[in-house]
């Protein structure tokens, strides 16, 4: 999930020796989230900072977080205003308690699959699993639930939350 | 024996089988939005429903090119960074795509998904089946004309509904306002509209 190719990029777009236009696929909504899931909270903050200093802040899971959550002490005002200060402060601290929430915040749809509570709103509200679980095939029902919802539409949510995926 | 609507569908609600889906069905099913509309929940347990009562699931490639396409304006609107709607439905045409098609086509894995997962759900267990096979297909077409008159249909509606008179049970759309209308006393059919 996480690669040496993927460190190396980040590396690279550091010092400015990659494009913008190819980091976009390895910007937070794979990289930071690769990391989320793989629960190196470190090296998440480190990629959405990759993004971040691309100036496609868009693409950085605090952007999206706030975008989706605006309810939380995240708010777009504060991570403008820390613009200027990318090495450090209180942007890195918010990140930092930002993932930190999120690694944790992960919702068990059956044993071994979990997503991230957004990603549960956006793929499973309103469904009733615990009725289509006790009515299917097990095996059936785990590819159901991997199927539903598995094309990111608008509101976008950062790939590959999955803890524990098949 | 006819063509008969059902408005709207309960979970456990019994669905005739084989059941013909169309391309909206497969896309509220597969496309996850932020907020999640009332489509896209009712489209998934209609989709529990049939594989828990084990109904065999009919498309066809016609249904599967309109989901692509549908699914190209959601990645569209993600690329654009606004929100699907109705009237930006309508202003994406073949021309916008092409002037986005780089830029959307690096989600070209998303567009593969719709068919990946009803192949997902065919391997463990659901009967899922492309029609028309073989000679079928001249009928399917041959009728399309006379649904179009008959039914005041345009071709694409007209060839959904031959697909599903010519093997089918049961048509799933949500189509409304063009089907609300299909009604037959010598076919069999019925008609499930999800408003």
């Amino acid at each position: 999930m996480v690669t040496k190719e993927y460190e190396a990029t980040i590396s690279d777009s550091q010092s400015g020796a990659v494009p913008i236009e190819e980091l976009w696929e390895y910007g937070a909504r794979i990289g930071a989230a690769n990391f989320i899931a793989a629960g190196q909270q470190e090296a998440a903050i480190q990629a959405d900072f990759a993004v971040y200093q691309t100036g496609d802040e868009k693409r950085t899971v605090l952007w999206i977080e706030v975008k989706e959550r605006p309810g939380l002490a995240y708010p777009e005002l504060r991570f403008r205003q820390s613009k200027s200060s990318l090495t450090g402060g209180s942007v890195v601290e918010e990140l930092r308690q930002l993932l930190r929430y999120r690694i944790q915040d992960q919702v068990e749809v059956y044993p071994g699959y979990s997503v991230s509570s957004i990603e549960y709103e956006r793929r499973f509200k309103g469904v009733n699993l615990d009725h289509f679980r006790k009515v299917m095939p097990p095996e059936l029902f785990k590819a159901y639930v991997q199927t539903m919802g598995s094309i990111e539409g608008w509101g976008i949510e950062p790939k590959h939350l999955y803890k524990g995926k098949d | 024996m006819a063509i008969v609507q059902k408005w709207g569908h309960q979970i456990g609600d019994r669905i005739d089988s084989p059941a013909y889906v169309d391309a909206n069905f497969l896309v509220y099913y597969a496309v996850g939005s932020h907020e999640a509309s009332s489509f896209q929940i009712m489209t998934r347990n209609v989709m529990g429903d049939l594989l828990a009562q084990g109904v065999t699931i009919l498309t066809s490639l016609v249904t599967v090119e309109e989901a692509w396409w549908a699914t190209l304006h959601e990645l569209y609107c993600r690329h654009i960074w606004q929100p699907p709607s109705p009237v930006a439905q309508c202003r994406f045409n073949r021309d916008v795509a092409k002037r986005h098609f780089q830029e959307i086509m690096q989600h070209k894995d998303d567009l593969k998904k719709i068919v990946d997962g009803l192949r997902e759900l065919r391997d463990k267990g659901a009967d899922i089946r492309f029609i028309p096979e073989g000679e079928k297909s001249f009928e399917v077409c041959q009728n399309v004309p006379d649904h179009m008159h008959k039914y005041n249909l345009l071709s694409a509606d007209a060839l959904h509904l031959s697909l599903a008179l010519s093997e089918a049970t049961t048509l799933i759309t949500f189509d409304v306002d063009d089907f609300q209308s299909v009604l037959d006393p010598s076919k069999d059919l019925t008609i499930i509209l999800l408003p």
